[in-house]
């Protein structure tokens, strides 16, 4: 063997061993191609098929385990779940006291980052969900020693029939599970695919060039990406997403209401510290969320994916600016004159 | 009847001092005391001269000129001085008080946090799973510890 030869050789192993290292062991490309295609294949059935079932949203706090079940039917275009929530095409309303209530209403331009560039997906069979087979998609954050969540697909129909996140033990965190479900026939598709008349709308603008002391970044934590930022009655969204799970920011003016917990009736959180800031924490069924001021902005921060990302994003936000001394001082005179 | 004093011009006057100084030759003094002896007058001189210089023995040692740093030395303008630093000090609160009140506040907020939950999940189900973005939102959404 001569010494091209040999340099070619060389060459070819390094090349395989860069590509291997791009893709984690345990995860052949094939097969998180196959596992980003389940994922797209489940955003077209919930929308596409027509179906009726149960849905069970479990999730837990500092405190307790949390239970409750949802009935959901989709037809015509039209997800209701019981008579609370309703998505249709890319419309979202939620029920209020004042009738319906539409937050969302246009479609997106941008889909976000794909996943893979965060975790790992590994595709495997499933067990039943709802009498069902399913295939199995674990995502595993890119040098983690295990999977962070398991979701589970409808091997027929490509419904997504159960998600569940899962925390450092392994243990289900949150998750969204059907215990039934029934697809065609029965279904009395004019009820469900009338669409609610809307009495109220809070549909945010997108919000393109915003002006100081807002601040858009472009990327937070471990790897969100903003793919949007709006506005809504004085309060800016900046939507960011990892491909598999979303993180809100919302910004206020103000400051925070000094009360034993700043976020209106949401009732008692948790007061944690992020990068020497003292915030507010709390847990429900939706996810994660935190609380702080920041030289005159109340900043919330919600998100799906676990504590720990949100964490790692609010680090990357504003946070620990106090007022300037000129305002501290004023304010402190001002406080004398307040009636408490 | 005494002898006549030595004639020293009068009265020993000025004598006296070098008297007291013990500043006069053997015969001046021999005279000066015997001046003194019959000479009343002479006496009381010496003796007002001779307790004034006592006195001003005993009075204590003083510097006759002020040090550069005295801390009891004090200008007799310094409570006045201290008096318009009290009134400019008072006058600036005054005025900051008084900027402050009408100094654009900052609104108290309190974020209602199932309202940007259903926001945030809204959003989310645009790009993400409809189905696992929603539901949450369907039931109560408590916010716990």
């Amino acid at each position: 063997m001569n010494r091209s030869r040999l340099a070619l050789g060389a060459g070819v192993l390094a090349a395989c061993s860069l590509v291997s290292g791009l893709v984690p062991a345990g995860a052949e490309p094939a097969d998180q191609t196959a596992a980003v295609e389940l994922l797209e294949r489940a955003r077209e059935a919930a929308q596409r098929d027509a179906f009726d079932g149960m849905v069970t949203v479990e999730w837990r706090d500092g405190r307790q385990r949390h239970s409750e079940q949802v009935p959901v039917r989709n037809a015509g275009g039209v997800l209701r779940f019981g008579d609370e929530v309703v998505g249709a095409g890319a419309r979202r309303m939620v029920h209020g006291t004042d009738g319906w209530l539409s937050l969302w209403g246009h479609d997106v331009a941008t889909l976000g980052p794909s996943p893979t560039a965060k975790y790992r997906l590994a595709v495997e069979p499933g067990p039943d969900v709802a009498g069902r087979p399913t295939d199995m998609v674990a995502a595993q954050v890119i040098g983690a020693s295990r999977p962070r969540e398991r979701l589970f697909f409808d091997r027929e129909t490509g419904l997504l029939l159960r998600r569940e996140l899962l925390d450092s033990h392994g243990e289900p965190l949150r998750s969204v599970a059907f215990t039934s479900i029934s697809h065609g026939g029965a279904i009395e598709v004019a009820a469900v695919s009338k669409t609610p008349r809307i009495a109220r709308s809070e549909e945010p603008a997108p919000a393109r060039h915003l002006k100081a002391p807002y601040k858009l970044k472009s990327r937070i934590g471990s790897g969100y990406r903003r793919v949007g930022a709006y506005k809504a009655n004085g309060v800016v969204q900046q939507f960011y997403s990892d491909g598999l799970h979303g993180l809100s920011v919302f910004e206020q003016r103000g400051h925070l209401k000094s009360t034993k917990t700043p976020a209106g009736a949401a009732g008692p959180g948790r007061r944690v510290e992020i990068a020497g800031r003292t915030m507010w924490a709390y847990s429900a069924s939706v996810g994660e969320a935190a609380v702080w001021e920041s030289d005159g902005i109340v900043y919330t921060a919600v998100t799906d994916a676990p504590w720990s990302d949100l964490a790692e994003a609010v680090r990357d936000l504003p946070h620990g600016d106090p007022p300037g001394r000129l305002r501290r001082v004023a304010q402190s005179l001002v406080s004398l004159f307040r009636w408490k | 009847m005494s002898p006549a004093p030595p004639d020293f011009g009068g009265h020993l006057d000025d004598v006296l001092s070098a008297y007291l100084d013990d500043e006069l030759a053997p015969a001046a003094r021999r005279e000066a005391d015997a001046h003194l002896a019959g000479c009343a007058d002479c006496r009381a001189d010496l003796h007002e001269i001779g307790s004034a210089r006592h006195a001003v023995r005993i009075l204590p040692v003083r510097t006759t000129f002020r040090p550069l740093v005295d801390p009891d030395w004090e200008p007799a303008s310094a409570a006045a001085h201290r008096r318009r630093a009290r009134a400019a000090w008072a006058l600036a609160a005054a005025v900051a008080a008084a900027v402050a009140m009408v100094l654009p506040q900052d609104p108290e907020v309190a974020p209602s946090l199932p309202s940007m939950a259903g926001s945030h999940a809204a959003r989310a189900s645009i790009t993400g799973d409809p189905l696992s973005q929603l539901a949450p939102i369907a039931v109560p959404v408590r916010f716990g510890p």
